[in-house]
């Protein structure tokens, strides 16, 4: 029950963050949906069980980000949003080149941490490659799928057909991820775990997100951002 | 040489990851001086030798940091850049809590990464508390000194020593609170600490002024 207790403030501090960001300032939340993506690349080797299942230390932080572009488009506008989420993927590479030059330095004589860095941030090149992919191909999957569903329905079911494709989109972008992030160190049982969990809480976040747009609305309209 | 070589070429992949990104937007600069603040914490116990002295990892850190609010201010004014200090600071705020959960959380057996971040993610809150009073001791110190002087009628050299003065408190404050039984040579960083802050204010106006040859004004998308 510890995990659960931990994963529920974890999620409410990140939900938290991002809704005061929102309402304080548009930039301050750009900047903080980069900052998720990079924690989630230094926190994601971590696994530890929740509700029986493994999961990793990074899938709080996508529904950080989520949140944060669901928010940052009903206010913003989709370009805002679009614009955010690459400079994200940015972010990701840098942290990416930060990371190699931390464990390019020679040690010096008495640092006793070289090791302790190689081994977390070792894991980072794979990690950012394997995020970089998976969203590629979940977005071109995702946009196929639908522009080939609403042609076969005669634009009917939109609603329907959007969240269909968005939901096997999220899944093959968890399954692309753990699988080039975790192949070779854990085992098939492991990953398959962190795909179910990681999909979970994308649903779950998926189906808050009209909540979410409505709120960010009432907030647009009322003047406060 | 090699990790001098490797300290110069950092230098500039970090100065221009802040320009790149002032370029594009103030949230891209954000983002860039947010992630950069938190960098520096994690990295900073990781010690290396420069020109013979030891050092951490993080005092590149310094640079870029100096260098994107100096840019803040140039840009987008004092207001903004006041602005920033405090948005960079909340983000590592927000770290620290979340860098703590993840160390509370029970890792599944075998998991030989969890302890590997518990040790390193272990000294985030003591340095988060050092940075926050090094900076409101150096800044507090810094306007004092600067209204002191003012109505002694101030001469432009003073202005630079109380900068100084302010950068010397900041960072033997931030020393002694954070990295003080981490380190053992404490007294050679607080040195090559205060020889690059040194550097990198010699150097601001003339990177401050190419930055505005390149980029005549900030990023607004």
């Amino acid at each position: 029950m510890q995990n659960e207790l931990i994963f529920l403030t974890h999620i409410s501090v990140i939900l938290g963050a991002t809704l005061g960001a929102f309402l304080i300032d548009k930039h301050l939340l750009r900047a903080l949906v980069c900052v998720y993506v990079v924690l989630a690349n230094i926190f994601v080797a971590k696994q530890m069980v929740l509700g029986g299942l493994i999961a990793c230390g990074g899938g709080m932080y996508i529904v950080g980000s989520m949140c944060g572009l669901v928010l940052l488009q009903t206010v913003w506008g989709k370009e805002y949003a679009r614009r955010t989420l690459y400079i994200s993927f940015v972010m990701a590479v840098l942290f990416f080149i930060l990371s190699w030059f931390q464990c390019a330095y020679l040690p010096g004589p008495f640092d006793t941490t070289h090791t302790l860095f190689t081994t977390v941030l070792g894991r980072v090149p794979r990690i950012t490659f394997a995020s970089l992919v998976a969203h590629l191909f979940s977005q071109g999957f995702t946009l196929l799928a639908q522009s080939f569903l609403l042609r076969l329905t005669m634009q009917r079911g939109v609603l329907a057909i959007s969240m269909l494709t968005m939901m096997a989109g999220q899944f093959l972008d968890s399954a692309l991820f753990f699988a080039g992030s975790f192949y070779g160190d854990s085992a098939w049982s492991v990953i398959a775990q962190m795909i179910v969990v990681s999909v979970g809480l994308k649903t779950v976040m998926i189906a808050l997100s009209s909540l979410l747009i409505a709120w960010a609305q009432k907030r647009k309209e009322s003047g406060h951002v | 040489m090699y990790n001098e070589l490797l300290f110069a070429a950092h230098v500039i992949v970090v100065s221009v990851s802040v320009v790149v990104a002032l370029a594009h937007s103030y949230g891209a600069l954000l983002a860039v001086l947010s992630i950069q603040l938190i960098v520096a914490n994690l990295f900073v116990t990781k010690q290396i030798l420069i020109g013979g002295l030891t050092t951490t990892c993080s005092e590149v850190f310094i640079v870029s940091g100096m260098y994107g609010i100096s840019l803040v201010q140039a840009y987008y004014g004092d207001k903004r850049a006041r602005q920033t200090i405090v948005f960079t600071f909340l983000m590592l705020v927000l770290f620290t809590v979340l860098s703590r959960l993840h160390v509370w959380y029970e890792p599944i057996p075998g998991n030989t990464i969890a302890e590997t971040l518990t040790q390193l993610l272990g000294p985030a809150p003591r340095l988060l508390v050092a940075s926050l009073v090094a900076y409101v001791l150096s800044e507090r110190l810094h306007v004092y000194l600067t209204r002191w002087l003012h109505l002694r009628g101030v001469v432009p050299l003073m202005r630079v020593l109380t900068i100084a003065l302010g950068q010397v408190v900041d960072t033997v404050t931030f020393a002694f609170i954070g990295l003080y039984g981490l380190v053992p040579e404490l007294r050679s960083i607080i040195i090559v600490s205060l020889i690059v802050k040194a550097m990198v204010v010699l150097a601001l106006a003339p990177l401050l002024s190419c930055a505005q040859w390149l980029i005549p004004t900030g990023g607004n998308r």
